[in-house]
């Protein structure tokens, strides 16, 4: 009896193992060897890694539990402002603003996080309508309303009934931006 | 004061952009010493590449494949590695530079002279192209300028636009935090963008000639510099945005075809979408929105249009990635 006990036992290991592996080499992947080399003022390195190798742009699939379960601030008030990018571009005019870069991973999360669910995607396009609206042409930054209207583009491939509200976005866009949008897909 | 201080050159490349054929020092590859942090992450970067983790994406548009070809002479980034390595041969991170300077002192122009004044500016930047500016310092003072770099002990003499010495700066990083407060690790590919956009700097294309250095010799500022200078593609030196621009007043555009903003619009344009990666390609869509809208000749502002593929389709000719010195008028 106690043998038969310690195999089911046994068995029930290796299956929890076999079920584990595929999950820890994604983590592997998620979290390359290079991990040991932070620049000299990247943030603590406790800090959740939320994600790296993200998943394929047809069918991103699930976000890591991190990401999932991290708040998600509306995209809107991420967006950098005109001011902020243009500092940053006085510091560095070679590289691509980091503020409009965590802007874009910041909307690639919630894509990822939306994958999959209709409503979500509806709240997310909800979302990049908003930002995409050129309210403020003042402060306002054309590369990064055209992420907006670009991850409006990817939505409404998958759910081709926005494709109207698209359109009048779009049209609404600050014209730089919805020209930026057109040509670089 | 008989010696510059760097910081007063590397102001330089805030405004060039511009490179092989460097002249001093070892001839190796300056990476690893200290254990400077960056200047790992560069070598990690360029490895990288050699191991071809980054190739042309065959999913990407056409024209960014063939245009990538073009530019790189292949599809792989081995052949990215390869177009790199003709053009930077030295990486310095910032803690390598305290205390570096040159000699002999540059001659102060109306060109120079504004760099002075941005010595006080202490730019927290990515990565900047060093040795195209000391190089054509030389040209303007009809001379040989020589870096040194007391903590690695080197002494380089910039003999050529492809001297090939780049700082990389904290900006250079692995990792950044997102919106929501999370770490995330930024794709080797961003950064990869910008070695490639720094490379391209290194190439004095078309050269430039006597006479347009007399220009630059008596220009009284940058600005006029970078408004009567006739041989911007030599350094493919960026220009200041105009008035309608979102940029407006900052030297962060580029006036004429094929400069590094194009090539690294290309460089995201054709590995965008390699491996499947979702976030990396849509950051890589933003250094694609980025880059091309900082592209004068397809942006017309306002009043006109915005047509990438005007550069794409070759409007404006096949990109020359050759590169030269001063040459006849």
């Amino acid at each position: 009896m106690s043998l038969r006990l310690l195999l089911f036992i046994l068995a029930a290991v290796m299956v929890m193992i076999w079920m584990v592996k595929p999950h820890r080499e994604s983590t592997t992947q998620a979290t390359p060897s290079s991990i040991e080399v932070p620049v000299a003022d990247s943030p603590p390195r406790d800090r959740t890694v939320a994600s790296v190798r993200a998943p394929a742009r047809s069918s991103p699939p699930p976000s890591p539990t991190p990401l999932a379960q991290a708040p998600s601030p509306p995209i809107r008030e991420g967006m950098p402002k005109l001011d902020e990018i243009r500092e940053e571009i006085a510091r560095d005019p070679h590289s691509p603003p980091l503020s409009g870069l965590r802007f874009t991973i910041m909307i690639a999360q919630r894509m990822q996080k939306a994958q999959g669910s209709e409503e979500e995607s509806r709240k997310l396009f909800a979302e990049v309508e908003d930002c995409a609206r050129n309210e403020d042409p003042a402060s306002s930054v054309p590369s990064l309303q055209a992420v907006c209207l670009q991850t409006a583009r990817e939505i409404v491939e998958r759910y081709p009934g926005l494709q109207n509200r698209f359109d009048e976005m779009m049209a609404k866009a600050e014209p730089e931006a919805a020209a930026i949008a057109r040509e670089v897909r | 004061m008989a010696l510059l201080k760097l910081a007063t050159v590397m102001t330089v490349v805030l405004f060039l952009t511009a490179g092989c054929g460097f002249t001093g020092g070892d001839g190796d590859r300056v990476l690893g010493g200290d254990g400077s942090t960056a200047r790992n992450l560069v070598q990690r970067d360029l490895d990288q590449l050699a191991r071809s983790k980054v190739r042309v994406s065959t999913t990407s548009d056409d024209r960014y494949q063939s245009r990538f070809v073009e530019i790189f002479g292949g599809t792989t980034g081995q052949d990215v590695r390869a177009y790199i390595d003709q053009r930077i041969q030295h990486f310095f991170g910032e803690a390598d530079l305290r205390g570096a300077y040159v000699t002999p002192n540059p001659v102060n122009t109306g060109y120079s002279q504004n760099l002075f004044h941005q010595e006080t500016v202490q730019a927290v930047r990515g990565a900047s192209n060093i040795g195209m500016g000391i190089w054509f310092q030389g040209l303007i003072d009809r001379n040989v300028i020589t870096l040194h770099v007391p903590s690695t002990g080197q002494s380089l003499r910039v003999e050529s636009p492809r001297a090939g010495i780049m700082e990389v700066g904290p900006g250079y990083r692995y990792s950044t935090v997102s919106n929501d407060g999370l770490e995330f690790v930024i794709p080797t590919e961003y950064r990869q963008a910008i070695l490639v956009h720094e490379a391209r700097h290194s190439d004095c294309t078309g050269g430039t000639t006597e006479a347009a250095l007399e220009i630059a010799r008596n220009a009284t500022d940058i600005r006029q510099f970078a408004e009567t200078y006739p041989r911007l593609s030599c350094g493919h030196m960026h220009v200041f945005c105009p008035s309608w621009h979102k940029f407006a007043g900052l030297a962060a555009c580029d006036k004429n075809p094929w400069g590094a903003y194009a090539i690294e619009h290309v460089y995201a344009g054709a590995v965008a979408s390699a491996d499947g990666d979702y976030i990396t390609y849509k950051m890589m869509q933003y250094v694609r929105n980025d880059t091309a809208s900082r592209l004068l000749y397809v942006n017309e502002g306002p009043s006109g249009s915005f047509d990438i593929s005007r550069l794409l389709d070759l409007e404006f000719g096949r990109p020359n990635m050759t590169t030269s010195g001063v040459v006849a008028e």
